[in-house]
């Protein structure tokens, strides 16, 4: 089996959604707060592989009367991104401070 | 007026009575030192359409300034019907029904294309956060904002499709070579 660390954005993603465990944030949101590490363009891109890797659940609650028309889906992390955050971050530490990994 | 040399110039003209301004000025009702303060800062309100006003007008709504006009008109009655009463002015923020929502072929056409799983992940949850930052704007009264996310909206839609296109061209061609 191919195993892969996560990428610098996924990385960033995880990293957002584990501080913000509490309660789980739309992709804007995490543009947003993760201060120009992500971009608009591309943010449902990663999220969707990350999605497809299982670091990420995704959950469309129903409009309500002050936010009619398309539901927004709110992202959480899984233990699976919350184990691959932490391997990652492991790796990191071993490897002497490096922050960003790529994927290999 | 008999000059030094006997000459006869014409004197100073009598100053003609000036006809009589209403302003706020004359009225010594207000004067720009009275305008400051919640008046002035509901006059930037609505000159900048901020759709809440920090306060209502208080200064042009009954019989006060009407007293006020018609005692410095000295009961000439040339101030008749002035000013006209104004209630509070309306809020600027108007309620707005979105018929369509921006970009809505787009996503039908999209929706269309795309695979549903693609479409689900990718393109849906994008135009669900645009489209509430739109409402969100128009909400406050910002049809600027609301322009620029529609057309950025469009903008970045277009950059993923363009972008998946050519990925799905280059990938299997980067497979033939390796």
């Amino acid at each position: 089996m191919e195993c892969r660390l996560p990428s610098s954005k996924e990385l960033l993603v995880l990293r957002l959604l584990r501080d913000h465990a509490v309660s789980p944030m739309y992709g804007l949101e995490l543009v947003k707060a993760s201060d120009g590490g992500l971009g608009r363009a591309s943010i449902y891109v990663v999220l969707a592989r990350m999605e497809e890797k299982g670091y990420l659940k995704s959950s469309t609650p129903k409009g309500d009367s002050e936010h009619p028309g398309l539901p927004r889906p709110r992202y959480r992390i899984t233990a699976l991104g919350e184990r691959a955050l932490k391997g990652a971050e492991a790796a990191a530490a071993a490897m002497g401070g490096v922050t960003a990994l790529e994927p290999a | 007026v008999i000059t030094d040399d006997y000459r006869e110039v014409p004197g100073p003209r009598p100053e003609e009575p000036r006809p009589f301004e209403p302003t706020m000025h004359n009225l010594e009702y207000f004067d720009a030192g009275d305008g400051l303060g919640d008046d002035w800062q509901y006059g930037l309100d609505l000159f900048y359409g901020n759709p809440k006003p920090h306060v209502l007008p208080t200064y042009i709504t009954a019989w006060p300034q009407e007293l006020a006009l018609q005692e410095a008109d000295g009961g000439k009655g040339r101030v008749t019907g002035f000013p006209a009463v104004v209630g509070p002015l309306e809020n600027k923020a108007q309620e707005v029904h979105i018929a369509r929502p921006p970009a809505h072929v787009l996503r039908s056409v999209l929706e269309l294309v795309m695979s549903r799983k693609a479409y689900e992940r990718i393109i849906r949850p994008y135009f669900a956060d645009e489209f509430h930052e739109y409402c969100e704007a128009l909400r406050a009264g910002d049809r600027r904002r609301a322009l620029v996310i529609a057309v950025r909206m469009r903008v970045i839609i277009w950059y993923n499709v363009v972008a998946a296109v050519v990925a799905s061209v280059v990938r299997p061609i980067k497979e033939l070579i390796r």
